[in-house]
């Protein structure tokens, strides 16, 4: 695949993040390596609570307190092929300029995301002129206008207060405050979970369009596999803090190698999918505070076997694809 | 203010066993908290002794002129000084703990026992009365409650009884808002409908569903209007309105102190407002542990 | 802008109701209690006919409910009536000494809020740390001390102990206030005649009672502040400009601060009274010529017209103050429409 070729733009190395609670330490955030290449659009796939968001918060350093990165480091390299810097060593101006600017990020829930005592002009003079302070008021307005266009949004709504909005509408406008300086990533977390099935559409459809237009790298973070399906070229699929498998979309539907992959893909309604029957999982989420020397998904996996339930199988290649399951390791 | 999940009716056993419950948790997962819910009763308990049982904390007695010399700063034999009168200053604290906490007590007794009841109806019924009711307690309630207080206290004249009249005044509104609001909340719970819809009678429904469940927050609310109305008689004593002379109280020791505060006699200040402080405090730490733990919301970590 | 107006219009139509009832409360406690202002005014020992003819000079002979009505429709056309006592409109004492409450009330609120607000911020961005609980032992302390001992305490250490400051009265005595008295407000006063020696003194002797008045109720704002911003550090709002690389501080004080501040100026509203009612005990220490003080004087008179003339000033004061904060508020929040 040509994929592989490309230069990766994000590093993580064995990032691992722990957040210290009352009880004890809920690791929510294991051992994770994983690369994000040029120009594509990565899929990271999983339950609530699987460490998912963590990460994606992770890579802008901007981890919520108690958590802290144990371990690991996280490259950024960027789109003109700088060279590599840890995210987790720099300081903050160099954050401050690289959030934002090289790195854009939206969240889940665009009816809280916006400010709402600041208008939707205000937002994106203050996104501007955070990292370019010169840019005259009238050239901000002129960029915001372009943008707005560019999604769909009459120039008028800029004077609008979030309130005046419709949730699909202030999607978009976190959309456009997130592209207005040319990042050349997009993180999109949990992008749709709160907009209605036919604005998700839309919204699909919109982000595809962008990411060609502004020569995007996407890391989509989502539990709902089927918006992951549409879009994203490569897969990670997360469990308890960890990667499960990681392989390119088609090898994920095609023939998942991961018993929790496949049990994810049960429980997705898909008239795509050559599928049987709709199989609620059995179990529940991990728990990530105790530590336990065994596959995270050991509890819950139809196929454990006892190795399963001692050690925690290592992520490991398999032709092109990675999997962390003992399943393949025997074989091999 | 309230984020409490309304639980159906519950029989006064089970619902004792609840509350222990809660507490015997509480102290598990709300540390600090506990330790304020414990410190404010550990004060509280502390005045409580000192009216009770006086002789323990002073052996002078409090209005006997001429005990020591007058305006002796504190020594061994006057731990807190004399006053101008050559009272012992201690035995002024000790005694004057009965009027302040008594007329506190008393006044948001009275206050509750008012407030409660016209607010429980006036949620209840809705009606014009509800509405006339509303205007006037929250006309009272916007107005500075001290000026209130300070008008009654004025033209009933001094006396014990009298002050706590005048103070009870000021916080009728604060139970009365309170009550009105949880009941109008707790009226369109299910439960409430449910037993309305099998034909539960008007004071049935009133006496067994939501009194119980407005109960909870009035505890806490009455802590802590206990501490504003340990303030609110002291300085009604204070600027000279509450009792007649001869009662030992601590708001009437500091306006006597203020007298002599620029020749330095810091001793009559510093006690009796160290006192009404604390005291208050006591109350105040009380009511806020009880809140969190009668009422717990999501601890942050 | 007419749309303000309207609003602004409508609101004050709802302190009539508001007043009334405060008035009627007054009017009837003053009457049904003990005490009139004949005997007050001619002591315990005058004859009988003495008395009865003052009162009905007074109109205190006439049943309560008409003695009610002649004073509200006096009321109603703006007259707050004759003192029964001084020979003095009620409106003149009032209209004295208003300006000297108004000038201690607003210092103590601005120092209330210089101090309540910040460490608030503080305490909230630095959450379960020393700075954190410290702060909120500040604010919870502060907020059970009694105003006036406060007050008595301020005195004692900066007055007395140290002599760094005057502890009674609004200017000293090199100072003569007739010299520059226009407004009743000295502040205003002795700036706009130029007087920067007599400013200073003003100053000078405003320190204590404001700082005793702000003190005091800067713990409410403490911890409300802090609740406040807590909430609203936890918004997807703040995440979100800061993972556009907004810098902290314009986070904390653009975004963070601006959104906290609408529960903290609704509060300022209802605290207002509670800073009313510190300021009369702290005109009491003080020795502040102000409506407290005025108030207490002709309570012991028994002089009715002005005790009236007070509360309904008093609710007046407290209804134009709710009438700004909420205009306050539809100003800075833009989904509040008037």
């Amino acid at each position: 695949m040509a994929e592989t070729e490309r230069e990766a733009i994000l590093e993580i190395r064995d990032l691992s993040i722990a957040y210290p609670i009352s009880i004890g330490t809920v690791r929510a955030v294991e051992g994770v390596t994983l690369s994000v290449r040029k120009g594509e659009v990565l899929g990271i796939v999983g339950e609530s609570g699987c460490g998912k968001s963590t990460l994606g918060l992770a890579v802008l350093k901007l981890l919520k307190a108690p958590g802290r990165v144990t371990s690991g480091s996280i490259l950024y390299r960027g789109r003109d092929g700088a060279e590599a810097a840890d995210i987790l060593a720099m300081d903050d101006k160099s954050l401050l300029d690289l959030r934002g600017r090289k790195i854009a990020m939206i969240f889940q829930n665009p009816l809280t995301s916006l400010d709402p005592l600041v208008s939707v002009e205000d937002h994106f003079i203050e996104a501007i002129k955070v990292h370019e302070p010169s840019v005259p008021r009238k050239e901000c307005l002129a960029r915001a206008e372009a943008i707005l266009a560019d999604l769909g949004i009459e120039a008028r709504r800029l004077s609008e207060y979030p309130y005046q909005l419709s949730g699909g509408m202030r999607q978009r406008i976190m959309i456009g405050l997130a592209l207005i300086l040319h990042p050349d990533l997009l993180l999109a977390d949990e992008p749709t979970t709160a907009l209605d099935v036919i604005v998700e559409a839309g919204f699909t459809e919109l982000l595809m369009k962008l990411k060609r237009q502004y020569d995007l790298t996407v890391v989509l973070v989502s539990h709902n596999l089927g918006l992951v399906a549409e879009m994203a070229d490569r897969i990670a699929v997360m469990y308890g803090g960890r990667i499960a498998e990681l392989a390119s979309a088609n090898d994920i539907f095609e023939a998942p190698m991961h018993p929790y992959t496949r049990g994810l893909m049960d429980c997705v309604p898909n008239i795509l999918l050559d599928q049987k029957e709709l199989v609620a999982m059995p179990g529940s989420p991990p728990d990530l505070v105790n530590e336990t020397p065994s596959c995270p998904f050991a509890p819950r996996c139809p196929k454990a076997m006892d190795i399963c339930r001692s050690s925690v199988p290592a992520l490991k290649d398999y032709g092109g694809r990675q999997a962390a399951c003992w399943l393949y390791e025997r074989k091999a | 203010m309230d984020e409490t999940k309304h639980g159906a009716w519950m029989s006064p056993s089970a619902g004792l066993a609840s509350l222990l419950g809660k507490f015997s948790d509480a102290a598990r997962k709300y540390r600090v908290e506990w330790w304020i819910l414990v410190a404010g009763a550990a004060i509280i308990l502390a005045v409580a002794l000192m009216t009770l049982v006086p002789s323990l904390f002073t052996s002078y007695d409090p209005v006997a002129q001429g005990v020591g010399p007058q305006m002796a700063a504190p020594s061994a034999q006057h731990i807190m000084g004399t006053d101008n009168l050559g009272r012992d200053v201690n035995a002024r604290m000790v005694y004057g703990a009965r009027t302040i906490l008594g007329v506190a007590i008393a006044a948001s007794l009275l206050s509750a026992l008012i407030g409660i009841p016209l607010g429980l109806i006036s949620g209840f019924a809705g009606n014009w009365l509800d509405k006339v009711l509303s205007l006037v307690m929250d006309s009272v309630y916007s107005f500075p409650g001290l000026i209130l207080a300070i008008a009654f206290a004025a033209m009933l004249g001094p006396g014990v009884i009298n002050i706590t009249v005048a103070v009870s005044v000021v916080y009728i509104p604060t139970y009365f808002r309170l009550v009105r609001g949880q009941t109008l909340q707790i009226k369109e719970e299910l439960y409430v409908e449910a037993a309305r819809a099998i034909g539960a009678r008007k004071s049935v429904i009133l006496a067994k569903y939501i009194f119980p469940n407005v109960i909870a927050t009035v505890v806490v609310v009455f802590s802590l209007n206990v501490a504003d109305a340990i303030m609110t008689e002291a300085a009604l004593s204070y600027i000279g309105l509450g009792l007649p002379a001869g009662i030992p109280d601590w708001g009437m020791d500091l306006s006597m102190g203020k007298k002599f505060l620029p020749s330095g006699v810091w001793w009559m200040i510093t006690y009796p407002g160290l006192m009404i402080m604390t005291l208050a405090l006591g109350f105040t730490m009380l009511g806020e542990g009880l809140s969190e733990i009668l009422n717990p919301r999501l601890q942050e970590y | 802008m007419r749309r303000i107006l309207r609003y602004v219009g409508g609101r004050l139509l709802l302190t009539v109701p508001m007043v009334f009832v405060l008035l009627t409360m007054v009017f009837v406690v003053l009457r049904v209690m003990p005490g009139d202002p004949v005997s007050a005014m001619l002591g315990g020992h005058a004859p009988q006919a003495v008395i009865d003819k003052k009162k009905a000079e007074l109109g205190l002979d006439k049943p309560i409910l008409a003695q009610y009505v002649d004073y509200l429709g006096q009321l109603a056309r703006g007259d707050l009536g004759d003192s029964m006592i001084l020979k003095e409109k009620v409106s003149k004492p009032i209209s004295d000494k208003l300006p000297a409450t108004i000038e201690l009330t607003l210092c103590g609120l601005v120092v209330c809020l210089g101090l309540g607000v910040p460490l608030g911020v503080r305490a909230a961005r630095k959450r379960r740390t020393g700075h954190d609980f410290g702060i909120r032992l500040y604010a919870n302390v502060v907020y059970c001390i009694p105003v006036f001992w406060m007050g008595l305490m301020l005195q004692m250490i900066f007055g007395v102990f140290l002599d760094a400051f005057p502890i009674a009265g609004r200017v000293g005595s090199r100072v003569v206030s007739g010299e520059f008295d226009r407004t009743g407000f000295y502040i205003i006063d002795t700036l706009f005649s130029g007087n920067f020696e007599a400013l200073g003194d003003v100053l000078y002797h405003l320190v204590l009672p404001a700082f005793t008045l702000g003190i005091t109720l800067s713990g409410v704002f403490v911890r409300l502040t802090r609740a406040n911003m807590l909430d609203v550090l936890k918004s997807d709002y703040v995440l979100a400009s800061r993972a556009r690389g907004v810098p902290e501080r314009a986070v904390v004080y653009g975004h963070a601060l601006k959104n906290a501040l609408i529960p903290i100026i609704t509060m300022l509203g209802l605290q207002f009274s509670a800073l009313l009612a510190g300021a009369i005990l702290t005109e009491t220490t003080f020795s502040w010529p102000g409506m407290g003080r005025l108030l207490l004087e002709r309570i012991y008179l028994r002089d009715y017209p002005t005790i009236q003339g007070i509360i309904v000033v008093y609710a007046l004061f407290v209804s134009f103050v709710s009438l700004i904060v909420d205009v306050v508020y539809a100003i800075i929040d833009p989904r509040v429409r008037l």
